[in-house]
């Protein structure tokens, strides 16, 4: 019948005895092969090294020296030890764990021929008071006769507990993967721990003495409920036919700490559409305190039923099911960083060596928003962050990038920063309007003007290694607005209120969306006097982009097919690259910022020259009075950051040449959108075959090699730039048919023809 | 043994007896497999009369249902976290002379009693089997029409006692305000989405394995009931808080051991699970059905056609496809200009309003009931700040999953009235709510709440927002309302032109819709032309979130007209409606 697992009670005709003597053949003959690889926490002085190397042996000792409480039987051991497939010893200990630990006691608490050796040392004043009591209960004992001895349960004298530590090999159980088939089985089960119990003492050993003959009696406590025992059992109360009472004796009593823990199922081991199951796991003994909450472990343990206790006790045919913990490992300690997937990293490994890395993680940034490429790029470079680094002195230089997207309605600022927000391991999002309060709190206010509802403060508290979006950015109060300062450059807040004056850590990048001051670009007045915010903030944004809704028939004729496609088909067209999911982005991303690439001697070189240069357009820029931006420091550092962030993404320690050209690309472009649109659209031809005969001719005159380049060079610089090799070579081809340049026949060397062009081309840039 | 035929009154009184026998006869033949009990009982139920003569549990008190018969019970599945039980399937029994005698024990949480024959616990002969445990409630936000569509259905529907307010009551086995208002109740009570209300609950056992019975999921079971395990009011429970709650529930809540369930239409329409419905004959009436529909919705906006227009758009609106982040079909509709100043003025509502979620303002009550006499699940959300501050609008786990006003199956509609707001501090819940409440308006996914973790769920939930101004929740389209008459009279529809429009609605809603290629070249040629002659003219441009909401204006508007594939005339007339609508915005 499907869905049935039913599991009868199958008799297996199991010599017990022979595994009896297999446990002590074990414990005594076992040797670790390397002496290194044993329990760190021992420390005993023993000069005899051979004598260290039989791990169990050597342990008991320990225990029997009480220096040790804890045997951690480990079933690689026994795994090695027995060398056999199926159906041996470990076999049975894994399936019927519970009698097996109680074996090894047996073994080990043997009277005769036991395998405890006797203490090397005498009990002295270090020595717990139990233990001090329990060696004069046994100098007693020893003077009393034969007969009279009481005889006491093993567990109440035990000094130690024993583990199983499952093999290594063992997979991790989701809880719902644990069913009924395994109970009884040593299980290991991975979850995050949501609760964990107060410790409380548990009785093990329930001491009576009796009120006629002082007779004492123990019992043993195996469940969860006992009934205490009211007559003396004594033959003296026997003989002399009283019926003595027993009263428990808490101080003759063996107590050990036990603890309830609440473990539950991770994001990724619930099905679709259903709710996490959750198990109860019972620690006793050393065990206990070995889980907080908020832990991600894998508890191994005796998966255990026991029939069911309801309010009304009685028979039910139901049961209770718990894991009694065995063995605890902690997978991570904080549950906020990222947990490696072994199938993402490799994805991610995959898609490092792909040369068009760059490009293809800059078109998965929000995929449903047509177009905004190299928005998208800076994006990204934004998620990945420059490096932060602190001076000697505990000065800071910031590695976050700041970006500002200005733009008109109706261009999806507010999407990309939504989309932003959700990939970001931190991500806050917020809108202008009021980013005064700190905490969890806000409040409702009504605008007296437009009767509109706005929340007011709150909900923003900033994002500390995270980044924080915040939409509606020029229509924050100044005051707010003044505080963003201090946090784009230090990084810190500072609080002065109250007498206390504290600086806190807000080490967050920063994205704000904003619209022009006249709710729409007017191209008619000048940049300045349409982006409405001071120049201190603007100088603090890494990059400033301009997004303009222009009509452009090629451009809206394709997104119109866009936005179509998708109605009609429900899936975005393909698109040339695939895209790749928001969690592969974010491993990818991890992966990258854990990368710190340095900026070597020769390129350092490179950037000065590069920075000169700009400050010179920016001379040109002013005196046309079309400048916005100024070109400072921080455009250097900017510069620095984004080309950092660019080697991040190739998941290298080292800046290349390349990345800080597309860098300072990026700020171009950056500034090309600010530009008059009407200059803009006379150049209009920005097809791929001329932006890429731009960068090679850029390359050339900057090579100073006699118009020669390596093909090689010009390969990785243009991908750099997010195009793909078949552009490269159809550019080439295009301008090798015009005779521009032409390339080897080994396809090493691309040498340019005519110098005289190139000095056209050359005065052209410089106009420009 | 001898073979007897059951009938299915057997069936439905006597279950265990007639699963008894089955197992039993099985076990006699030594068959190696075990009889298919959920197949057995679907062949004797095997049409709808015969499933609607099963009790159900929506429909009669559990008390009035004798203990260990087999019920149905139409709800909404809470929680599937309880994980499995096991239990004792088949076992051996002893009398004192030592006779054996095998028992079986599904479904049913009480044992075989026989006097003459002992049960050993601890015989090894024992087996042990599993089942899946389900927390459900009663369909939230169920509309009355649509539960008295299911109670007439049945062949014991009695026509005397046809308040459908009066039966909620008297079924509920969760009162909320009534005298038994004990902890335990409190606590198991907070397992339903609307805070206060009456509804019935039961545990689910399950003893199939099927993962596809996902949260939020509507099924029909069909199965044998256990009433509450009554406790003696002496009883006192000295359960400490750490002990699972869940066996609280058990106290008070009936369990049904279910054999199988059925799926409901996926309209949660019962007319269309009760009628026979010709899809063809609703598109070729749909013109006529939606002009008088029109003038229905109108009489509840002051005769504001546009408007009514919109919301019948947004009443057909579904999510029709969603891959990775992209959710298509999603409408929500923001009416502003909603005039906020006639609050019902009544002696009771300052006690009633911070116990429910009811409309307090007239104009909203209006549009209530009108969308709740056509809507299979719809419940009012009027936004106070206390109802920010005071309830949880996200499903919240802490030891047991606490259920959320947002958790609600799909398919599900809210009119969420803003005029109520009033200035203040939101604390801590209260901006999570917002947070839950704008993401399910955003993306149509909910984030359950469980401690350092948050899981995600899909949700289809319609929303339509009253405010004054423009609303600060996240929507697709605004809609400002211009009133045509002060105060318009409920006209009065009858039963049979309502239903009408409710098949009308649901049909259509979950009809397929395609656009044509020459079609789409058309839009994508304006959009361009569109673009270009209004930068010409200086106009504001039609930009992407213009297209993207005209395009899931289309799919309605489409849908409306009965048709399934977009014309040309049809996106005209969509791209008018969308004009007017700007036109009004810059009025405003």
């Amino acid at each position: 019948m499907a869905g049935v697992q039913a599991f009868r009670t199958v008799k297996i005709n199991v010599n017990y005895e022979q595994d009896k003597k297999d446990i002590k053949l074990f414990l005594e003959a076992f040797q670790s092969r390397s002496i290194a690889s044993q329990d760190e926490s021992m420390d005993v002085d023993v000069e005899n090294d051979d004598f260290n190397s039989y791990k169990y042996k050597r342990q008991l000792q320990a225990i029997a020296n009480r220096e040790q409480d804890i045997l951690v039987i480990d079933l690689d051991d026994i795994a090695a030890w027995e060398d056999r497939a199926e159906g041996g010893l470990l076999h049975r200990i894994q399936e019927n764990t519970r009698r097996y630990i109680k074996m090894f006691y047996d073994v080990i608490d043997k009277k005769a021929n036991g395998l405890m050796p006797a203490p090397e040392r005498e009990i002295n004043f270090e020595d717990d008071v139990i233990d001090v009591i329990m060696q004069h209960r046994r100098d007693k004992d020893n003077q009393r006769s034969e007969t009279d001895r009481t005889s006491f349960p093993p567990s109440l004298t035990r000094r130690y507990t024993i583990y199983f530590k499952p093999l290594s090999s063992d997979k991790p159980y989701s809880i719902r993967g644990v069913n009924g088939s395994c109970v009884g089985h040593l299980v290991t089960v991975q979850g995050i721990i949501t609760r964990v119990s107060d410790v409380k003492p548990f009785l093990m050993v329930a001491g009576f003495s009796c009120e006629m003959c002082g007779e004492e009696v123990f019992e043993e406590v195996t469940r969860k409920t006992y009934l205490p025992r009211i007559e003396c059992p004594s033959e003296s109360c026997k003989t002399n036919n009283v019926k003595g009472k027993l009263y428990m004796q808490t101080r003759s009593c063996k107590f050990v700490p036990f603890q309830e823990v609440k473990m539950q199922e991770l994001t990724e081991q619930v099905p679709i559409g259903h709710i996490p199951r959750a198990m109860t796991i019972l620690l006793y003994g050393p065990l206990t305190r070995s889980i907080s909450p908020g832990d991600v472990v894998n508890v191994s343990g005796i998966f255990q039923a026991t029939p069911h206790s309801g309010y009304k006790g009685g028979n039910t045919l139901l049961t209770d099911v718990y894991l009694e913990g065995q063995y605890v490992h902690q997978l991570k300690k904080q549950y906020d960083k990222m947990e490696k997937i072994p199938e993402i990293q490799e994805k991610v490994q995959r898609l490092a060596k792909d040369p068009e890395v760059y490009t293809k993680l800059a078109r998965s940034i929000a995929p449903e928003i047509y177009g905004h490429e190299d928005v998208k790029k800076a994006l990204l470079l934004l998620l990945v962050g420059g490096v932060t680094k602190t001076m000697g002195d505990g000065m800071k230089i910031r590695g976050d990038l700041n970006i500002c997207l200005m733009g008109d309605p109706g261009v999806a600022k507010s999407q990309l920063l939504k989309y932003i927000c959700k990939v970001a391991p931190r991500g806050v999002y917020t809108t202008g309007r009021g980013s005064s309060g700190v905490g969890l709190t806000a409040s409702v206010e009504r605008d007296p003007i437009t009767n509109e509802m706005i929340l007011e403060g709150g909900a923003l508290v900033l994002a500390d290694n995270g980044i924080c979006c915040i939409d509606e950015f020029d229509k924050m109060e100044d005051a707010d607005r003044s505080s963003i300062h201090e946090v784009m450059e230090q990084q810190t807040i500072s609080i002065s209120k109250a007498g206390i004056t504290t600086t806190l850590n807000a080490r967050t990048s920063i994205l704000a969306a904003a619209n022009p001051l006249y709710g729409r670009y007017n191209p008619k007045v000048s940049p300045s006097h349409n982006i409405n915010l001071p120049a201190a903030l603007l100088s603090r944004f890494d990059i400033l982009f301009l997004i303009l809704d222009r009509p452009d028939m090629d451009e809206d004729a394709r997104l119109a097919h866009h936005v179509a496609h998708v109605h009609m088909h429900g899936k975005q067209p393909r698109m040339d690259t695939e895209v790749l999911d928001a969690n592969t982005i974010r491993h990818y991303i991890a992966e990258a910022r854990s990368k710190r690439p340095v900026i070597p001697e020769e390129i350092a070189e490179h950037i000065v020259e590069m920075y000169c240069e700009t400050r010179r357009d920016q001379k040109v820029a002013e005196a046309r009075k079309k400048e916005f931006t100024y070109t400072s420091a921080r455009t250097l550092l900017a510069v620095i950051r984004l080309s950092q962030a660019l080697a991040r993404i190739r998941l290298e320690d080292e800046v290349k040449k390349s990345d800080i050209d597309e860098a300072l690309r990026l700020l171009m472009v950056s500034k090309e959108s600010l530009n008059d649109p009407a200059d803009r659209d006379a150049r209009t031809d920005r097809s791929s075959i001329s932006a890429i005969y731009d960068i090679i001719i850029t390359m050339f005159r900057r090579s100073r090699t006699n118009g020669t380049l390596k093909y090689i060079d010009v390969k990785e610089r243009v991908i750099a730039q997010g195009f793909t090799e078949d552009q490269l070579k159809e550019c080439i081809n295009v301008y090798e048919r015009v005779c521009v340049w032409a390339l080897n026949n080994e396809q090493t060397v691309l040498s340019l023809l005519q110098d005289d062009q190139f000095e056209n081309d050359q005065s052209e840039n410089e106009e420009l | 043994m001898k073979d007897t035929a059951f009938t299915s009154y057997d069936c439905i009184n006597r279950p265990l007896k007639v699963i008894r026998h089955q197992l039993e006869k099985s076990y006699a033949n030594s068959t190696q497999n075990e009889v298919d009990i959920p197949a057995y009982f679907k062949t004797i139920f095997s049409t709808e009369e015969s499933v609607l003569e099963i009790p159900s549990l929506n429909d009669i008190s559990v008390y009035d249902i004798p203990h260990h018969s087999l019920v149905r019970f139409r709800a909404m599945i809470q929680n599937t976290g309880f994980g499995h039980e096991m239990f004792v399937s088949f076992y051996e029994t002893s009398d004192h002379k030592g006779n054996k005698k095998w028992k079986f024990n599904k479904y049913s949480d009480d044992m075989d009693t026989d006097v003459m024959f002992d049960f050993d616990p601890n015989t090894h002969y024992n087996q042990f089997d599993e089942r899946y445990l389900y927390y459900c409630v009663s369909v939230p936000g169920e509309t009355q029409w649509a539960k008295q569509v299911y109670r007439q259905e049945c062949p014991s529907f009695n026509e005397t006692e046809t308040d459908v307010e009066e039966i909620v009551r008297s079924t509920a086995n969760m009162h909320l305000d009534s005298s038994k208002n004990e902890d335990r109740f409190k606590k198991v009570a907070s397992k339903f989405p609307f805070p206060n209300e009456d509804h019935v609950a039961a545990i689910i056992k399950f003893y199939e394995k099927d993962d596809s019975l996902k949260v939020t999921d509507v099924v029909e079971f069909i199965g044998v009931l256990s009433h509450p395990k009554e406790l003696s009011d002496d009883e006192e429970l000295e359960q400490d808080d750490a002990e699972c709650s869940f066996d609280v529930a058990f106290s008070i809540v009936p369990c049904i051991h279910a054999i199988y369930y059925r799926p409901l239409h996926m309209s949660s329409n019962p007319l269309m699970s009760f009628r026979l419905i010709d899809p063809y004959e609703i598109q070729r009436r749909a013109s006529h059905i939606r002009n008088s529909l029109l003038q229905y919705i109108a009489t509840a906006f002051r005769a504001d056609y546009l408007v009514a227009e919109f919301v019948l758009l947004q009443l057909l609106s579904r999510i029709y496809n969603r891959r990775n982040d992209l959710t298509l079909g999603k409408l929500v509709l923001n009416i502003n200009n909603v005039p906020s100043c006639p609050i019902v003025t009544n002696e009771n509502i300052s006690s009633s309003s911070n116990l429910g979620l009811i409309h307090s303002n007239m104009f909203t009550k209006r549009v209530s009931t009108v969308l709740s006499s056509l809507l299979p699940k719809y419940h009012d959300l009027p936004l106070t700040l206390s109802a920010f501050n005071e309830f949880l609008f996200y499903p919240r786990d802490n030891d047991k999953l606490d259920s959320g006003i947002l958790q609600v199956s799909q398919g599900t509609w809210f009119l969420i009235d803003e005029t109520v707001m009033e200035e203040g501090k939101l604390d801590e819940i209260g901006v999570r709510n917002l947070q839950a409440l704008n993401e399910i308006l955003d993306s149509q996914k909910l984030k359950y709440a469980f401690p350092f973790n948050d899981f995600e769920f899909e949700t289809d939930i319609g929303a339509i927002i009253l405010s004054n101004a423009r609303s600060f929740l996240p929507c697709d389209c605004i809609i400002p309302l211009l009133p045509n008459a002060e105060e318009t009279l409920m006209f009065d529809v009858q039963e049979e032109t309502l239903s009408e429009f409710r098949i009308y609605l649901s049909t259509l809603r979950c009809a397929e819709y395609s656009i044509p290629e020459n079609v789409s070249e058309h839009i994508q040629n304006e959009f361009v032309n569109q673009r270009k002659n209004a930068s010409k003219t200086g106009q504001p441009l039609v930009t992407q979130a213009d297209l993207l909401l005209r395009m899931t204006l289309a799919r309605l508007v489409t849908l409306s007209f009965g048709q399934l594939e977009l014309t040309p005339e049809l996106w005209d007339y969509t791209q008018n409606l969308d004009e007017q609508r700007k036109q009004r915005i810059q009025c405003c």
